[in-house]
């Protein structure tokens, strides 16, 4: 599905990407996480092509990201981040719509079949109720949802989102990684929540300083020394009661923490 | 329960559609049959009729003839294809450079064109062109101007960077502006430099119309056609590029063309301020931003709303004149102000 | 006066002479009609040196000059002045002796005066400073147009006032009134007045008054005005209102400005209005900024004016600029135009 190589990417003289190498299985859901300024951004931006690496290879589906054009991937990429231009509004009909481009010619209509997928795309996420609404007058975690059903729309096979629960209310949080869990498709999302990433994602990748420096399940890899090499604070792996997955218990106080954070 | 104020279906659209159709034609006829000279209705319909299929019988008042053929029909061509032209730049450059507040001229096309007018009103440049020379120099000063703003955004593409260089380049060129007027010989050239900066079709004739209305044509006709990449470029760049839209490259060659349409209304009419800016908004009240919809109604929208202005601009002070800029700003204004108290769009949150 | 007395008392013939009868009394009759017509000459003397006594005592004058009281208490000297018709008006009086500098000619200055003009310091293009004015330490500043004393200008009359500098502005160009003959020469009257040289001045407006008199009783007993459109500039076109010089040298010349009706003196009318009205003839005002004959050659051009009686009999007229603002030009500018207007007329 996506395989990278060797990645490295510099912006404005400095290094952001250090040789990151990885590969995601098709269908799965992987978590990507890392403290602020890891460099999580910054890689998601060279899978959907914002960014151009310095050197590396990416391969979608098996050929060369450089040797498709915007649009072919476009056609299997869906993107969810945080751009909300709310200064133009736009209904979420409209919205996910506009989904169906990398489909099209700029000229062509958008034809019936446009609109039935469309149509599909609202349901399965759950919001056809809104489908007349103006963007801008949702609430955010109701924002997200449109969003992935235009990623929907589509017909993306691979679901990449940047940091899809910030600012939203536990519900929204909740609601929003339950439904990409639940698509058939493959998923990799940036997360700030260690404990949500946990409970989601079937691979998590660690990224600190632009390095990869671990990737596996969750079970596997969520490891104190772990959490404190990266994210400099002191963990204890607990396990959520109700499916036995990891779940984090941070330490609060203080003085045991030093302050010699990385 | 929210009703959405944007979603009329394809039915109602294409109605909406003729409707404005409809008001246009009678707005042309209205810019044809009202002026500052009384001529009855029956004489400019017997005018139009004969003159289109050949020359005008004898028993007309040549007057009338000449004022209904030369004058008027012109100007209300003029003023359909200007106003069309610039609502439709105008959503262009909102759309394209993610700033609401943008117009036709906002990357230095006024500024420029108004250097070269001056240089002709008040020194005499390109002489030798004549009638010309005003279109002439207006056309070319405009476009260096754009350019030049292209030129210091070389291999930048911050969004940001391009309007401010804009914003700097038209100040730096209404300066060198003022300086001209400052330095002309008489006070009395003024008035033609006013009404140049202000705008105003009395210069429309033949001749030069056959040139605008294939441009702006042509510059619908573009802007309908590309109305995805519009969408997607008014979501901001990165989201463009997710949904496969060469951001960069789209937003210069949309730019750029908008931009050779403007400099030939510039170079007709003079700086026409506020439709570019504001029919967008006026539209997109009613239409939300979808550009399907947004461009075609902005053409006629401004069509419209431009020759209204203009009629009044005839009328307002008979048998003296006003430069447009000065009641499309004044009429434009506080209709918009009006509108936007009567369609909030703040929603209801359900929960 | 003393002196004077003695002298006329000596002329009367003592009585003793007078008593005596018989040829002495005869030979006394010659000498007494002498002595009378020297008598008369000293009274004559005496009456002029009187007057001009009086004369001499005409200060304190004061002039209000367009709401600007002012005045004066002797003659000036030092005299910049500002705009080609009132310099023009300064050298028509003869006055240009006392000019130390002027300012903002249109155009060439009239052939007659050139020498005279180019002795004076010509201070600048267009409005010097108040600076540069300043430093010629002038006492006077006569102005043409009010944008003289505006924003652009040498200063406003009230700042000028109290630095000590008396200041005039030209009547018929500023004045918030149609103009007419007579306000078209106010300034001479006033400058007469101002410099103690009444007679000279009004003696200059005086004659061109005749030369425009001559001209509109050449035209006397015309059917009809012609109808006539002054061509200033532009496109929408800025022509002459009813309230400034270009109507009133049309007016005398037996035309009839089609804008006559306008309460200003330049505005910018609709080419309807103009195509409607139907002009016999079009003033073209001729500038370095707007020629003449590119103007010609629009309404010659364009089809909307084919038409039009002017265009189809060609009868144009082309005035310079200056002609429409200095009044010394305003005869000439006048009979060109009564030529144009009733050619059958003025068969020399």
């Amino acid at each position: 599905m996506i395989k990278v190589k060797n990645l490295f990417l510099e912006r404005g003289g400095n290094k952001i990407l250090h040789d990151i190498s990885f590969q995601l299985k098709p269908g799965s859901f992987a978590g990507l996480v890392g403290p602020n300024g890891s460099g999580k951004s910054s890689f998601l931006k060279c899978l959907y092509r914002a960014l151009y690496p310095q050197a590396g290879f990416i391969y979608f589906e098996g050929k060369p990201l450089p040797s498709l054009n915007l649009k072919q991937t476009a056609r299997k990429m869906g993107v969810v981040i945080q751009e909300h231009n709310t200064d133009f509004d736009f209904t979420v009909f409209d919205l996910v719509l506009m989904g169906r481009t990398p489909h099209h010619q700029p000229w062509e209509r958008d034809s019936d079949e446009d609109y039935q997928i469309v149509e599909k795309s609202l349901n399965q996420v759950g919001i056809s109720s809104l489908k007349n609404r103006i963007f801008s007058t949702l609430s955010g975690g109701e924002k997200q949802l449109v969003l992935i059903a235009r990623a929907l729309a589509q017909q993306a096979v691979l679901l990449i989102l940047d940091e899809p629960t910030n600012h939203l209310d536990i519900y929204y949080q909740l609601e929003i990684l339950q439904l990409v869990n639940s698509l058939p498709i493959t998923k990799l999302a940036a997360l700030h929540d260690l404990n949500m990433a946990a409970q989601f994602c079937e691979y998590l990748y660690f990224v600190n300083h632009g390095y990869l420096v671990a990737s596996g399940c969750p079970q596997d890899v969520l490891k104190p020394a772990l959490i404190y090499d990266v994210f400099g604070v002191k963990a204890i792996i607990g396990y959520h009661p109700a499916n036995q997955k990891p779940y984090l218990f941070f330490q609060m106080e203080k003085d045991i923490y030093d302050l010699n954070i990385k | 329960m929210e009703k959405s104020t944007f979603r009329f279906s394809r039915i109602q659209f294409r109605l909406i559609l003729w409707g404005l159709g409809f008001l246009l034609f009678f707005t042309l006829i209205a810019a044809v049959a009202i002026g500052p000279v009384s001529i009855p209705l029956i004489a400019v319909w017997q005018i139009v009729r004969e003159s289109f299929f050949g020359s005008p019988s004898e028993n007309i008042n040549s007057a009338y003839v000449n004022i209904v053929w030369y004058l008027r029909l012109p100007r209300a061509f003029q003023a359909i294809a200007t106003g069309s032209g610039l609502a439709v730049t105008g959503a262009m450059m909102q759309a394209v450079l993610n700033n609401p507040m943008a117009d036709p001229y906002i990357l230095g096309i006024s500024s420029g064109a108004s250097v070269g007018a001056v240089l002709v009103i008040l020194f005499n440049l390109f002489n030798s062109l004549q009638t010309y020379a005003l279109s002439t120099a207006a056309f070319i000063g405009g476009i260096s101007a754009f350019f030049l703003v292209l030129l210091l955004n070389k291999n930048r593409y911050e969004i940001l960077r391009l309007i401010l260089s804009g914003v700097a380049v038209s100040s730096a060129l209404s300066s060198l502006t003022s300086l001209l007027i400052f330095q002309a010989r008489h006070g009395e050239g003024i008035q033609s430099v006013l009404f140049w900066l202000m705008g105003s079709l009395a210069r429309a004739e033949w001749s030069t119309l056959p040139l605008t209305i294939l441009v702006v044509s042509f510059g619908i006709t573009f802007m309908i056609m590309s109305a995805r990449i519009l969408n997607a470029l008014s979501l901001g760049e990165e989201t463009a590029i997710t949904l496969g839209v060469k951001a960069i490259s789209c937003r210069y060659s949309i730019m750029i063309v908008g931009t050779l349409i403007v400099g030939v209304l510039v170079a007709q009419c003079g700086t026409i301020g506020f439709v570019g800016l504001i029919v967008p908004h006026l539209v997109r009240l009613f239409f939300g931003n979808n550009h399907r919809k947004l461009i075609p109604v902005c053409a006629l929208a401004g069509s419209i709303f431009l020759t209204w202005v203009d009629i009044a601009c005839r009328l307002v002070v008979k048998p003296a004149e006003l430069p447009l800029g000065i009641l499309t700003s004044l009429c434009g204004a506080p209709l918009f102000i009006f509108l936007l108290d009567r369609k909030s769009t703040i929603g209801i949150r359900k929960k | 006066m003393l002196n004077s007395l003695f002298v006329l008392s000596s002329l009367f013939p003592s009585r003793a002479q007078t008593t005596q009868k018989g040829p002495i009394s005869v030979n006394l009759v010659k000498p007494h009609r002498k002595s009378s017509l020297v008598f008369l000459i000293f009274i004559f003397i005496l009456l002029l040196f009187i007057t001009t006594k009086v004369q001499a005592s005409q200060y304190p004058l004061e002039i209000d000059n367009l709401g600007h009281k002012i005045t004066y208490y002797a003659s000036p000297k030092r005299v910049v002045v500002l705009n080609q018709h009132a310099i023009e008006i300064m050298m028509a009086i003869g006055l240009e002796g006392k000019i130390i500098g002027t300012a903002y000619l249109d155009d060439e200055i009239i052939p007659e005066y050139k020498e005279k003009f180019e002795k004076i310091n010509y201070l600048s293009d267009k409005y010097p400073s108040q600076e540069v004015l300043l430093n010629t330490d002038p006492d006077f500043v006569y102005a043409g147009f009010k944008s003289a004393f505006g924003t652009n200008g040498v200063g406003t009359r009230d700042t000028l006032q109290s630095l000590g500098i008396n200041t005039y502005l030209n009547i018929a160009h500023n004045q918030d009134d149609q103009v007419n003959l007579d306000s078209l020469f106010a300034d001479f009257y006033d400058l007469g007045a101002i410099f103690g040289i009444e007679d000279q001045a009004n003696d200059v407006a005086k004659k061109i008054r005749e030369e425009i008199d001559k001209v509109i009783s050449q035209i006397e007993g015309i059917a009809q005005p012609v109808s006539v459109f002054v061509y200033d500039s532009g496109n929408p076109p800025f022509t002459a209102g009813g309230w400034g010089v270009p109507n009133l040298i049309v007016e005398c010349a037996g035309g009839r400005n089609i804008f006559f009706n306008l309460p200003k003196k330049w505005t910018t009318v609709s080419w309807e209005e103009v195509v409607a009205a139907d002009p016999q003839v079009i003033v073209l005002i001729d500038a370095i900024w707007s020629p003449a004959e590119e103007k010609k050659n629009f309404l010659l051009e364009t089809k909307a004016f084919r038409d039009l009686s002017a265009v189809q009999n060609q009868r144009f007229v082309v005035l310079p600029f200056t002609s429409t603002t200095s009044v010394v030009r305003v005869p000439q500018a006048i009979r060109q135009c009564a030529k144009a207007f009733h050619p059958d007329l003025f068969n020399e």
